[in-house]
């Protein structure tokens, strides 16, 4: 039986019901995230993953070498 | 089963319907990779009117691209990518569950049309997780990060799209820039998978030691002979042999045509038995044309009929030899204790 290395994802139309789940949506609006890996500012346009650290809920943006980045850094 | 019952299975099967969906039933047991293709292909059509489809069509194309030269880079060598691809669509009302362990990766995937940038994120994210996932941290870290480039490529050229996406978009430290430009050489010629990672992947018996740079060296040894080798000049002699703590590996190239001309296949077989007295383990016996194939059969053969090494692979495969492309022949032999 061949392992499988999971990809989770959800469709873009789905973004805001997950922005306001996690009470991120006003502070994306604001401008107020950053990606963590570049510092790139956060929009809905380009929001690429969402990464749980620790406690925190971390946000990069859809640059393929932010997102690959954001596991291993 | 009464012959009656029989008889009206098969005039169920040879009705129309019934026909249909026997012939499909065929293809389906003999090609499933054509029925999966054709699954994502009526995905892709129902995409535009159902979501459902749609997200269907995004994780099915990505698994069916990544799995299947997956498949076949793991004949080149076996191991080097343990885990297939799989796309889990997160269920909304449970994000907070997913959100419970550390290090979890939740990706957004965008609209079908923009699938070329989903498949180019997901390669991005799969290549460093799973190639040679044990053994990766023994690589010097800039040839591993060349070496990840250089198969998300390959993963993407099927998806001009999406390669062109990746190609503009992935930026690319200096340093690794130059492993990038070396690797895709290598990789070129077919020893990329085949050699390079083939020899990384047993670094992995290291795990869970702490990397050294005695191992960085010998991976970057072993990267810098083989690539040598790819652009040597006919006349040129290099020595793509290596014999260190961790790898202990030697190409044998045949043949250099003046080797053939003045010693026939002797000069080889003498390389190889003293190589492995002196402690090689594995020989990549590589040839390139036809006549250099035959003589690196020759070559395999006789050695494994005059020393205690096995065949342990052998593929002919088309590669690109100084700017051509051409039929190479790759041979494998290991000790047998």
């Amino acid at each position: 039986m061949i392992e499988e290395h999971k990809i989770l994802a959800f469709h873009e139309r789905e973004l805001e019901t997950i922005l306001s789940k996690l009470k991120l949506l006003e502070k994306i609006q604001k401008g107020e995230k950053k990606c963590i890996i570049c510092g790139k500012t956060i929009t809905k346009e380009n929001f690429g993953a969402l990464l749980k650290k620790g406690d925190n809920i971390l946000i990069i943006c859809d640059d393929p070498s932010c997102i690959e980045k954001a596991r291993s850094d | 089963m009464s012959p009656a019952d029989i008889f009206q299975v098969l005039q169920l099967i040879f009705s129309g319907t019934g026909l249909f969906a026997f012939a499909f039933f065929l293809v389906w047991v003999f090609y499933p990779e054509k029925v999966e293709k054709w699954v994502i292909l009526f995905s892709k059509l129902v995409a535009y009117f159902s979501e459902k489809h749609e997200r269907r069509y995004i994780s099915k194309h990505i698994e069916y691209n990544v799995n299947s030269l997956r498949e076949k880079l793991c004949k080149e060598s076996s191991g080097i990518l343990p885990y297939k691809i799989e796309v889990e669509w997160i269920n909304l009302d449970e994000i907070e569950s997913y959100l419970q362990g550390d290090n979890v990766l939740i990706v957004k995937m965008k609209n079908h049309r923009n699938q070329s940038k989903n498949l180019a994120i997901a390669v991005k994210e799969y290549v460093p997780n799973a190639l040679i996932p044990t053994a990766r941290m023994y690589v010097e870290p800039s040839l591993m990060k060349a070496i990840d480039y250089v198969v998300s490529k390959e993963f993407l050229k099927r998806d001009t799209s999406a390669f062109t996406y990746f190609s503009e978009v992935v930026k690319v430290e200096p340093k690794v820039k130059e492993f990038v430009e070396k690797v895709d050489k290598i990789n070129e010629q077919g020893f990329l998978t085949r050699v390079l990672l083939s020899e990384y992947k047993k670094l992995g018996l290291l795990y869970p030691r702490e990397p050294t740079q005695e191992a960085y060296n010998e991976t970057l040894d072993l990267e810098s002979k083989v690539h040598a080798l790819v652009i040597k000049k006919p006349e040129e002699k290099v020595s793509p042999k290596i014999c260190g703590r961790f790898i202990k590996a030697t190409l044998v190239p045949v043949a250099k045509e003046e080797t053939v001309e003045k010693g026939g296949i002797e000069p080889h077989l003498t390389f190889i038995k003293n190589a492995n007295n002196e402690g090689i383990k594995t020989f990549y016996v590589v040839a390139a044309g036809k006549t250099n194939i035959l003589l690196a059969k020759t070559v395999v053969n006789r050695i494994e009929r005059e020393t205690n090494l096995k065949r342990v692979y052998e593929e002919e495969y088309t590669g690109i030899f100084r700017e051509n492309k051409t039929k190479m022949y790759l041979g494998v032999l290991e000790g047998t204790t």
